[in-house]
């Protein structure tokens, strides 16, 4: 109901884009009131009102809402599907700039307009803080998102009695993970990202490891310290052997969809190796000469593994039970940049599509994770462009997943691990260009500074600065520039809204950091109601818990011993 | 056959239910971070929900974005000597919240005027304009006819219920403003800030529409009402005469009225108001009788009230925005018909626009006392509290300071103890805004708008010797203006009491007359 009344809301924006306001209707109905002291029975009264879209709409709204929350079921295991999307450092200020932009590109103002998840019934706050920091990264947050428990900075589904980088102290600290319990209740399990598989936040769904950077055996010391821990890619490998030895008395199935980036973790550091994709001279960067690739094929004979659109676009999601796929040496392109990729890789839409069509084969019920990995890195990389153009993506990956399952059995859940420095300034007027220049509301000529230069719109308060890089669209081009932070640039003759261009900063640092203010939790589906309010991070696993009643499913699976 | 692990570990223990040994280690089941949010899944599936309220409060923290939130959360935690990160203010314990989409009707970033008309009117408007829609022309005064609009206050008042308005800014600043004034032009406080024609054409300042609220509401309407019961704020310098005779004991200036009309509004609200009590200073305050009192008028200041932390400088002393909200809340609820209160804790965006973190963050916490006080006094089963922003700033709390890491300090990193350096070789502030004046070091300052008389100085400084915790210390920033600016970002509403189910994800401002419409009846079907 309130997806609807939100898209008439809509049409009426558009409708006051191009037509005089209907304010002033001095016939006002009364129909609809009776008390003698109702303002409505004065003809002087709300008419304005209710001829005035941005009042009808916000009513709309607000009924829209009392539908909703009677709709309400409090009950456990309503869901037999989860899928949760996390885009990964994006904050508040990132989803209404990409807001603002996935409307104007639709010939919007840009202001109206809603991100798809931006209409789901229910919205929460999480704090995302990790245990040792004030201000986190995406293993601990993804940790915390995963498994139930916050956790220290830089560890991968382990809990704060780790000692980061110490492989001695992991024995003991591990954690299970909502993945791995779906994995074990019999559901269908998928992990779908556009950064390398083996990054911190898609390994937080299925490994454990005290160092989030262990992503193969040739990042762990060579000192014989860490020789009783696995890399991170030999876990994604090993994962059902893995789980079946920890937990005793299960039999499952392993993962049926991985699909990302990162090939390298997986092939040894060996020319011949090299895939057709390759980028690097040697793709694989293993120094254990173990083939990755191969053992999983050999694990899953009648899986399908595929590197690049062609095998993509051969899957039949009908009868594939195992699909693994590595579409680059590392991450995938940015949305904006992916025609740039040698042998060619789908969209997070293409893939979210995929994965939902092979796992929702399974009676019982699937459990999806879905990252959007690439959004952090553009801002990392002082580059809005694509932060914003990968969070659209998200949301048209996130409509996809909308219109392919149903509200009575399917929580979905969006999100982010942390935010950015990342800043919409004042005060532009209503469809200013959102990576434009300040144009002032009344005004056609840029708005200028105290030192009489024009500034954006958007910005960060840290990284490294200006460049100014014309059409590029790889935001990480930023990292041959020179640090430009600190100082101010006459941006005068700079087209702002192209792709390669990176926003001004104040303090210099290698790359533009996180951000600690809370992010937001958006739902719909069974157990939605349940996200609201202000919560730590952790709480997202007991709402999936509670949706899909997912510990009880998974212990009944346990076989005695 | 297959025995559970689960029941044969239970047997095993002599106990006759599951839960042990599962899937899942005791280690984890038992940590505190899994037990705690276990605990708020239980509390959210156990909370009320309450159609219909009696009273309403709605706190507005102007310009209170998420940063400024969380910070402030940290800062308030670390007051109190915990590490800060893991508290919550009063409101943030509230069971429901939603994201609201602050824009005006012609700004991308807004200003106050334009969203409190929203939230206080069910429409979204112009920048600027007071109770006004967007059809009006900002500045012009013939624009008015037709637009004006109908608050939730006024809706109130006609309803019988008592009325209130908080403010530590001037009473008729934009957001307090729009909840009882229709201005084309914000900056219309009396009658000294308009042009000649608009005065001609029968436009009213906002000081005067304040006081005339009664009358101008019952010819608007034909309906006979009794009045707003308590208006406190600053602001006194709109009410009197530009003269000096006029001026209280608490003056800043050496005339204090601005008004070029000659009139004493304060003189005109107490004959029309006979039985109501004027005050000006804090002995008056603590003197009002909360039983007896029918009409309040308090204004505390010639401008804006003090920052909370700088309120022992005020000449003749002021109540804090908690002492207010309870005094209003006492005389309030005298009305067994119910009542709806705005306070405003308007300082947290002047102090931004300043650059000074530091007082934005103390006087949010003042207005998480503040709503903790209104809480105290009333029943979450009658009473509806609202906390929301109009807008945010462009406020960041930057990577990567350790957990318990000083909000107001440099960064020191995990498991550091010296403060990191930038690529520029000197330390950096956790918080930083991206425009304003910038750096100035004004030591054990509590008046951010002091930040104003030093010249303007954006880009990097070297804080190795300075102590940014300092209540006088302002942020560096990167484009330099004459004030830093509000943020376009969704800000966030917290609710708690009858109503608060329909706060629910994201929203346009002007949802939340409706919310308060539905849910105190006021314009019936």
């Amino acid at each position: 109901m309130k997806t609807i009344n939100l898209n008439i809301f809509k049409i009426s924006l558009l409708a006051l884009a191009i037509s005089s306001v209907l304010v002033g209707c001095s016939n006002y109905s009364s129909s609809t009131t009776d008390s003698e002291k109702n303002l409505a029975t004065d003809e002087r009264s709300l008419s304005h009102a209710q001829s005035n879209v941005w009042y009808m709409g916000s009513a709309s709204t607000i009924t829209g809402n009392a539908t909703e929350f009677a709709k309400i079921v409090k009950e456990k295991g309503l869901a037999k599907n989860v899928i949760l999307f996390i885009g990964d450092g994006m904050g508040v200020s990132t989803i209404t700039a990409a807001r603002i932009l996935d409307g104007q590109e639709k010939g919007l103002d840009g202001e109206e307009n809603n991100l798809s998840f931006d209409n789901f019934p229910f919205s929460g706050l999480a704090k995302t803080y990790n245990v040792n920091a004030q201000t986190p990264d995406s293993a601990g947050t993804m940790t915390a998102i995963m498994s139930g428990v916050k956790t220290d900075v830089g560890v991968i589904g382990v809990n704060e009695n780790i000692v980061r980088a110490d492989c001695s102290t992991t024995s003991g600290n591990e954690l299970i993970s909502a993945l791995e319990l779906a994995e074990i209740a019999g559901l269908s399990t998928g992990i779908v990202s556009t950064a390398r598989i083996t990054h911190a936040t898609p390994a937080a769904t299925y490994a454990k490891s005290a160092e989030r950077n262990w992503e193969d055996n040739s990042d762990m010391p060579s000192d014989g310290s860490a020789d009783e821990c696995e890399d991170i890619a030999s876990q994604l490998v090993n994962f059902k052997s893995n789980l079946e030895a920890r937990i005793a008395g299960i039999d499952i199935d392993g993962l049926e969809v991985v699909m990302g980036g990162g090939r390298r973790h997986f092939l040894p550091n060996n020319a011949t190796y090299n895939s057709t994709d390759a980028s690097s001279a040697i793709e694989g960067d293993r120094t254990d000469g173990r083939d990755l690739i191969s053992e999983w094929t050999d694990l899953y004979t009648e899986g399908t593994y595929i590197m690049d659109q062609a095998g993509f676009d051969a899957i039949d999601t009908e009868t594939t039970e195992h699909v693994f796929a590595l579409f680059n040496e590392s991450h995938m392109h940015y949305e904006a940049d992916r025609e740039n990729d040698i042998a060619g890789e789908p969209s997070l839409s293409e893939m979210t599509e995929t994965a939902i069509k092979i796992l929702d084969n399974n009676e019982k019920g699937f459990f999806l994770v879905v990252e959007a990995g690439r959004i952090d890195h553009a801002h990392h990389a002082g580059n809005a462009y694509n932060a914003l153009h990968d969070t659209i993506e998200l949301s048209n990956a996130v409509a996809v997943a909308e219109s392919l399952t149903s509200e009575e059995d399917t929580l979905i859940i969006v999100t982010a691990d942390h935010g950015h420095v990342f800043t919409i300034a004042g005060y532009p007027k209503r469809g200013n260009p959102i990576l434009g220049k300040v144009v002032g509301v009344g005004e056609t000529e840029v708005s200028l500074a105290d030192d009489d230069m024009p500034y954006t719109t958007l910005g960060y308060a840290n990284g490294r600065g200006f460049s100014d890089l014309g059409d590029e669209t790889d935001a990480d081009m930023g990292y041959d520039e020179e640090i430009r932070a600190g100082e101010r640039v006459d941006l005068t003759e700079v087209d702002t809204e192209s792709a390669g261009f990176h926003q001004e900063a104040l303090v210099a640092l290698s790359a533009e950091t996180h951000s600690g203010e809370d992010v937001a939790i958006y739902a719909r589906g069974p157990g939605a109601h349940l996200v609201n309010g202000t919560n730590e991070q952790n709480i997202i696993f007991h709402v999936m818990d509670y949706a899909l009643d997912l510990v009880t499913k998974a212990d009944a699976n346990v076989d005695a011993l | 056959m297959k025995i559970k692990k689960a029941i044969q570990a239970a047997l095993a223990l002599g106990l006759t239910h599951s839960a042990v040994a599962g899937v899942i280690s005791d280690d984890q089941l038992n940590n505190i971070w899994y037990t705690d949010a276990q605990t708020s899944i239980s509390e959210k599936q156990a909370q009320k929900t309450i159609k219909n309220a009696k009273n309403i409060i709605v706190f507005i923290g102007d310009g209170m974005g998420i940063s400024t939130l969380t910070a402030a959360r940290i800062l308030d935690g670390q007051n109190k000597e915990n590490s800060g990160e893991e508290g919550l203010l009063s409101f943030e314990k509230f069971p429901r919240t939603a994201l609201v989409k602050t824009y005006n009707v012609d700004a991308q970033t807004p200003d106050s005027a334009g969203t409190m008309t929203a939230m206080m009117s069910g429409l979204k408007t112009d920048m600027g304009v007071l109770g006004v829609a967007e059809g009006v022309v900002r500045g012009e005064c013939e624009s008015m006819e037709n637009n004006e609009v109908t608050t939730a206050l006024e809706l109130a008042e006609i309803k019988g219920l008592s009325t209130g308005i908080v403010t530590t800014a001037r009473i008729t600043h934009a957001t307090p403003a729009a909840t009882y004034a229709k201005s084309p032009e914000r900056n219309w406080e009396d009658i000294s800030d308009m042009p000649d024609d608009a005065i001609e054409y029968g436009c009213k300042d906002i000081a005067a529409q304040l006081v005339n609220f009664e009358s101008n509401l019952e010819s608007r309407y034909n309906v006979e009402i009794d009045g707003i019961e308590v208006v406190m704020g600053g602001g006194r310098r709109h009410f009197l005469p530009n003269d000096a005779s006029a001026n209280s004991a608490d003056a800043s200036s050496a005339i204090e009225g601005d008004r070029t009309d000659g009139e004493n509004l304060i003189e005109e609200w107490q004959s029309i108001y006979s039985e109501g009590v004027y005050v000006m200073d804090q002995s008056g305050f603590d003197a009002i009788d909360t039983e007896t009192t029918k009409h309040l008028l308090g204004l505390f200041n010639e401008s804006h009230m003090h920052y909370e932390a700088d309120r022992h400088n005020d000449i003749s002393g002021e109540p804090s925005l908690t002492e207010m909200t309870e005094t209003a809340i006492k005389i309030l609820d005298n009305n067994d018909n119910g009542y709806f209160l705005v306070v405003e804790a308007g300082r947290i965006d002047h102090a931004h626009h300043a650059g000074n973190a530091y007082n934005a963050l103390m006087d949010t916490i003042e207005l998480s006392n503040a709503v903790q006080a209104a809480l105290d006094l009333t029943n979450d089963e009658e009473t509806l509290i609202i906390v929301t922003a109009d807008h945010g700033h462009v406020f960041t709390i930057a990577g990567y300071p350790k957990r318990g890491n000083p909000i107001l300090g440099k960064v020191i990193a995990v498991d550091e103890t010296q403060a990191s350096l930038a690529e520029d070789g000197m330390p950096y502030t956790t918080l930083g805004y991206s425009n304003g004046r910038g750096f100035s070091d004004l030591g054990n300052e509590t008046d951010a708008d002091l930040g104003y008389d030093e010249a303007i100085s954006v880009g990097r400084n070297d804080l190795s010797g300075v102590d940014t915790e300092t209540s006088g210390f302002h942020q560096e920033a990167t484009v330099p203006m004459t004030a830093e600016t509000h943020s376009g970002e969704d800000i966030t509403i917290h609710a708690n009491g009858p109503g608060s189910y329909l706060v629910q994800g994201v929203m346009e401002q002007s949802a939340l007359f409706h919310i308060i419409d539905k849910t105190l009846n006021l314009t019936a079907e």
